[in-house]
């Protein structure tokens, strides 16, 4: 009896341990909604494609091993990728910010909708102007800057400063009705 | 000098400040997690099957990096959140992990897990301990540029290029618009393949 429940037991702990996403590569269904990703198309003689850091990111995400893409649904990215691509030629626009307010919410619109067939959450953050993809809650693309701030804040530090000048009048005039100048 | 002195008074300040007022919405993700297991015995492997790595996700603790000769020693994690930056050094999820043989940007605040990066030189060795490999990076150059200079890195290349990078000046109170960058190329470590 005791043999069996540590069998459970370790059976359990093997199951819970291997949960992680392990690096499962790229299958051929996954290689088939990079490949579409990849793809250019020419706008007034300029090349636009997708950002080299927006495909990287697909591409890790797409590596884990509890991400899996059916024929199905990577025949359906590849779809919804290639009418963005068209929205964006007849557009005429080379960058997302030649494009109007009607077909930025068209483009929004289609990127939402091959989001929703990997299961995928599209989240606009209109303080920083940024969109992010997520996956269960969890970050696995974004468009904010590659840098990020890695010094103090500067309100953060205003802040402080406000609060000891705040501090320093106050002791100066607590100081001044103690007499303490006197 | 200045900040280093201060730092005592100022740092638990500044966190109760963080608490009262934020530019965001409060992130309480800062319980991270953990993947690394440290001791493992992997000097001298060449290659590592992908099945074999575990991919981290957004935020979690994957790795170690030393540059012994500047006394940099800090958790390297996949993601490069606030809440990350304040534990250690954050991975940009658009870049990639050791071994893929493609570029790798990884940034760290220059008041605590990166100050002491202003003391790298070239030649000197940079150090990544993952579970599935010790890999290691010689610095070929460094470089002082604005933040939104975007020559300053290359995510397309197809080559194993370390990206470090801080704000700049080191030891300045506030936000600066530059950035201090180290370059290195791999020099040994796992390869990553695939079956497929």
């Amino acid at each position: 009896m005791k043999k069996a429940l540590l069998m459970v037991m370790c059976i359990l702990l093997i199951a819970v341990a291997f949960q992680t996403a392990s690096a499962a590569g790229l299958d051929a269904n996954k290689q088939k909604v990079i490949d579409a990703l990849k793809s250019s198309i020419t706008v007034n003689g300029k090349e636009v494609t997708l950002p080299s850091d927006l495909l990287n990111q697909a591409e890790n995400y797409l590596k884990r091993d509890d991400v899996t893409i059916t024929s199905t649904q990577a025949d359906s990215i590849a779809e919804y990728v290639e009418s963005a691509l068209d929205l964006v030629k007849s557009s005429g626009a080379t960058t997302v910010s030649d494009l109007s307010a009607s077909e930025k919410t068209e483009l929004l619109s289609i990127i939402n909708n091959a989001a929703a067939v990997a299961d995928l959450t599209v989240v606009s953050d209109f303080s920083k102007n940024t969109i992010s993809v997520l996956a269960d809650g969890q970050m696995v693309a974004t468009d904010e800057p590659a840098l990020k701030v890695t010094g103090m804040a500067f309100n953060t530090f205003a802040v402080l400063l406000g609060f000891a000048a705040l501090a320093l009048t106050g002791c100066f005039v607590a100081a001044r009705k103690a007499k303490l100048f006197e | 000098m200045l900040y280093f002195s201060l730092a005592p008074f100022v740092v638990p300040v500044i966190s109760s400040m963080n608490l009262i007022i934020s530019e965001s919405k409060m992130d309480h993700s800062s319980r991270l997690e953990s993947i690394f297991k440290d001791g493992n015995d992997l000097e001298n492997l060449e290659v590592v099957n992908e099945k074999e790595i575990v991919m981290p996700t957004y935020g979690t603790h994957y790795a170690r990096l030393e540059i012994k000769s500047a006394s940099v020693s800090t958790d390297l994690y996949f993601g490069d959140s606030s809440a990350v930056l304040k534990k250690g050094v954050g991975q940009y999820i658009g870049s990639f992990i050791p071994g893929c043989g493609r570029p790798l940007l990884v940034g760290g605040h220059n008041n605590s897990a990166f100050n002491s990066l202003q003391f790298v030189k070239k030649g000197d060795i940079v150090t990544i301990t993952t579970n599935y490999g010790i890999y290691k990076y010689k610095i070929t150059s460094t470089r002082i540029t604005d933040h939104k200079d975007k020559s300053a890195y290359d995510l397309s290349l197809q080559k194993e290029q370390l990206i470090l990078y801080t704000c700049y000046p080191f030891d300045t109170l506030g936000l600066t618009s530059k950035r201090f960058f180290v370059y290195g190329d791999k020099i040994s470590g796992p390869a990553i393949v695939s079956d497929n």
